[in-house]
């Protein structure tokens, strides 16, 4: 029997939820997927055609839902079971996915510092020796590449798009993804410690500092001395996020 | 008609009992067609009156540890273009064998209880 259009977005978006709270192989993920969906479907089912309706509608499903004990309940029945238990992540692994992520950014990068080069150049003047701030400022935000014979204007606003670049990805990925390209290579995710999915404020919270590189390395130095039990850097204590092995 | 049923008093005995059973109904029905999760958990409550009233909590824990012993098999299949499909179970052979060793380990239990209830 077909669901309403607003029975399946509620499907897919329940469903989701229920996922994002359990750290799982994308093997497992998609087999579990499947299971809720076809299980919430089938009892929504059972109620719309005890009614006498032709569609399955939402509220069907929400009584099936609930029937179930509740998104904990589903989760109980169909995840526990499989899912492994979640696995903190201290350094090697983080370090390598960020490796990638940079290397990443820094082809995207490179691309962008070209265009930007190429398209305002010619409307801005003042080339010449940069002064010593940008320099400093270069130091502290080694994204991309810096051409101190650009005017300095010009380097503002390459190093103002590269910030808002680093942190996009980052913070983007994150949120929408549970991890950036780096973290899927290497089997990582980011969650709540709560196991919720991280949010776009947490994300930026967590991701703040890695646009001032030097920053991260404290940051990460700071876990490795006095956090190292809980595997998280202070951006992520301050974020109440961890990173997890799935 | 659940209110009348055993569920109703779910004491840790009753309790007990089901989750025992469980294992039992849902190879049972399994047997007799293949089936899939939803319609094993209405079957079971209709079959019984309520009176073994499971809930998907064990129902699918015990569907993936008997599949994961090899007494079950499953297969999901596209049932409507646009609705998520349904995974159906069916007994395997060893399976056939695992049902007989627990009907004739609770119709054995069943029998003693009966004969201590009577006083034989």
């Amino acid at each position: 029997m077909q669901m309403t259009t607003d029975a399946r977005a509620w499907l897919d978006a329940t469903v989701r939820r229920i996922l994002a709270r359990h750290p799982l192989g994308d093997a497992e993920r998609v087999g579990i997927t499947y299971e809720l969906m076809s299980h919430l479907h089938a009892a929504g089912e059972a109620r719309a055609s005890a009614a006498g309706r032709g569609e399955v509608a939402r509220e069907d499903l929400e009584a099936a839902l609930a029937e179930a004990g509740g998104e904990d309940g589903m989760a109980a029945a169909f995840i526990q079971p499989l899912a492994r238990p979640v696995e903190r992540v201290l350094f090697g692994r983080r370090l390598g996915a960020f490796a990638i992520d940079a290397l990443l950014l820094g082809i995207v990068l490179t691309f962008v510092h070209s265009m930007l080069v190429f398209l305002l150049e010619p409307f801005m003047t003042g080339a010449g020796p940069a002064s010593d701030l940008a320099t400093v400022w270069w130091r502290l935000m080694p994204w991309g590449y810096h051409d101190p014979a650009l005017p300095l204007a010009l380097q503002a606003v390459i190093g103002g798009v590269s910030a808002a670049t680093v942190l996009g990805y980052f913070t983007w990925f994150e949120a929408h993804e549970g991890r950036t390209p780096g973290k899927r290579a290497l089997e990582l995710r980011v969650m709540r410690v709560d196991r919720h999915p991280v949010t776009y404020r947490e994300s930026l919270v967590r991701n703040l500092v890695k646009v001032v590189v030097p920053l991260l390395f404290v940051d990460t130095l700071i876990m490795l001395i006095a956090f190292g039990e809980d595997r998280q850097r202070a951006s992520d204590k301050l974020a109440d996020t961890v990173v997890v092995r799935a | 008609m659940k209110g009348t049923s055993v569920a109703e008093g779910a004491n840790p005995w009753t309790q007990q009992i089901r989750k025992g059973s469980t294992r039992l109904a849902v190879l049972q029905l399994v047997s007799e067609r293949e089936r899939y999760g939803y319609e094993i958990i209405s079957a079971i409550r209709d079959r019984t009156n309520g009176a073994l009233e499971v809930a998907e909590g064990n129902v699918y824990p015990a569907l993936h540890a008997l599949e994961a012993e090899g007494y079950i098999t499953s297969t999901w299949r596209e049932v409507e273009s646009g609705v998520p499909p349904r995974k159906y179970y069916r007994i395997t052979a060893s399976g056939r064998e695992h049902r007989s060793m627990l009907v004739r380990a609770w119709k054995d239990f069943a029998g003693a209880i009966a004969r201590l209830l009577q006083g034989e």
